[in-house]
């Protein structure tokens, strides 16, 4: 058993960028059979929000998982707290889904479009 | 029928749609099994006409083909449904998109989603990434910003919507100062997602697209999150942080959001896509914008 230092670019690249990497990741690490590990993102230029989220749930809210990280970028720590903050928050917005009187309804195509043609967004 | 598609499409960013919805109509008025697009000469379109076509023809019942001779057509890969990386080695597919490095736009990119193709996926993608900031020279701030409208939306392709293609087209626009990007799926839906959830209550397309547009996740999983907190920091970091314009598209429902709209629109049945669609237009000077602020 190990505890090493994994730089986290030299299995994904510089940009950290979707769900499907983290997966591939942690099928990675683990057959390498550590019980902690330190993961570095010393190198990372960029991570978009799903990364992260699937990294925090994969490697950080993950009981089996022992990890540490390290070198987190202020962005990366941002975009860390985002997804630890959104895991559990449940948006009441039940009553926002239905049809409202806000919502138009076109019958026709001509119609759609005399409306689209006329509406100020560009 | 023979359908002339004449009508050049102007920067008006909806405009690529409505010319869309023209075609739609006048092939629903065609009693014929098979219709025919013939494109005029020097037609110039748009992200947000291409890519809505491409997907509602592969949606719909009718055999529908295209005809053209036009050499921007011809340019972006329309013909052969755009570039698939899986199909190139690495260097060539480098070199086929340095043609495009002093172009204003980018080939169609059509790729596929599964996990086997993930580097394909990803090379292309930087690659298309990178060719759009050195083909306007964007300043690191709103490359950050590109990548990360890019990479949400196509990992909700990737994640969500069962297609097995994903579609990635763009204009820019360097007297403007903007650029559109259009991304497509030929999948299951907003709706279509939803439904997959156990105790799923969400029943048709415009639920469906004010769920995803209000942050409730298609993710069934205990503690994951979700579609719709990317979905929301893409359109706010888009309308608030750039100034830009969201369209999003599925079934028959259309979502138009920036600084003065916001607007879910229900088309008739006929302007139905087997798809999800997502455009967005992206001004490209901002020297104060950060795309971290906009993560929530």
């Amino acid at each position: 058993m190990k505890d090493k230092v994994i730089d986290i670019t030299a299995y994904i690249g510089r940009d950290l960028k979707s769900r499907i990497a983290v997966r591939e990741f942690r099928d990675k690490i683990s057959n390498e059979q550590r019980t902690t590990v330190k993961i570095d993102f010393g190198n990372v230029s960029f991570a978009s929000r799903s990364f992260m989220d699937e990294f925090y749930n994969i490697f950080i809210a993950n009981a089996d998982m022992n990890v540490e990280l390290i070198n987190l970028s202020a962005e990366i720590e941002v975009m860390l707290d985002a997804v630890k903050s959104t895991q559990h928050r449940s948006p009441k917005i039940a009553n926002k889904l239905s049809s409202n009187d806000y919502d138009i309804k076109f019958s026709s195509i001509s119609e759609a479009n005399k409306y689209l043609e006329a509406l100020p967004f560009s | 029928m023979e359908i002339n598609v004449s009508e050049n499409i102007g920067e008006k960013f909806l405009q690529g749609l409505e010319g869309v919805l023209r075609l739609i109509d006048r092939i629903n008025q065609s009693e014929d099994k098979e219709d025919i697009l013939i494109f005029q000469n020097n037609i110039f379109v748009t992200p947000l006409f291409i890519l809505p076509l491409l997907v509602y023809v592969s949606g719909s019942q009718k055999k529908i083909r295209y005809q053209f001779t036009n050499s921007y057509l011809d340019t972006i890969q329309f013909g052969s449904g755009g570039i698939k990386p899986e199909e190139l080695d690495f260097p060539t597919l480098h070199h086929s998109l340095n043609k495009y490095s002093a172009k204003t736009y980018i080939p169609i990119i059509d790729f596929p989603t599964d996990q086997k193709h993930t580097r394909e996926r990803n090379e292309i993608l930087l690659a298309v990434e990178n060719l759009l900031s050195t083909q306007i020279r964007l300043q690191p701030n709103i490359t950050a910003g590109l990548k990360y409208l890019i990479e949400e939306s196509v990992d909700n392709i990737i994640e969500h919507s069962d297609s097995k293609r994903g579609y990635v087209f763009g204009q820019s626009y360097p007297s403007k100062k903007y650029m559109d990007i259009c991304i497509a799926d030929n999948g299951i839906t907003l709706l279509g997602s939803y439904r997959k959830m156990e105790e799923n209550k969400i029943t048709d397309h415009l639920s469906a697209m004010k769920a995803a547009n209000l942050s409730v996740s298609t993710k069934n999983l205990p503690g994951a999150e979700n579609r719709g907190y990317g979905i929301r920091t893409s359109r706010k970091m888009l309308v608030k942080g750039l100034s830009g314009n969201y369209v999003m598209l599925s079934g028959n429902v259309l979502y138009l959001k920036s600084k003065k709209i916001e607007q879910f629109m229900v088309l008739p049945d006929i302007a139905t896509w087997q798809g999800t669609i997502v455009a967005m237009r992206i001004p490209y000077v901002n020297a104060s914008f950060s795309y971290i602020d906009f993560v929530e």
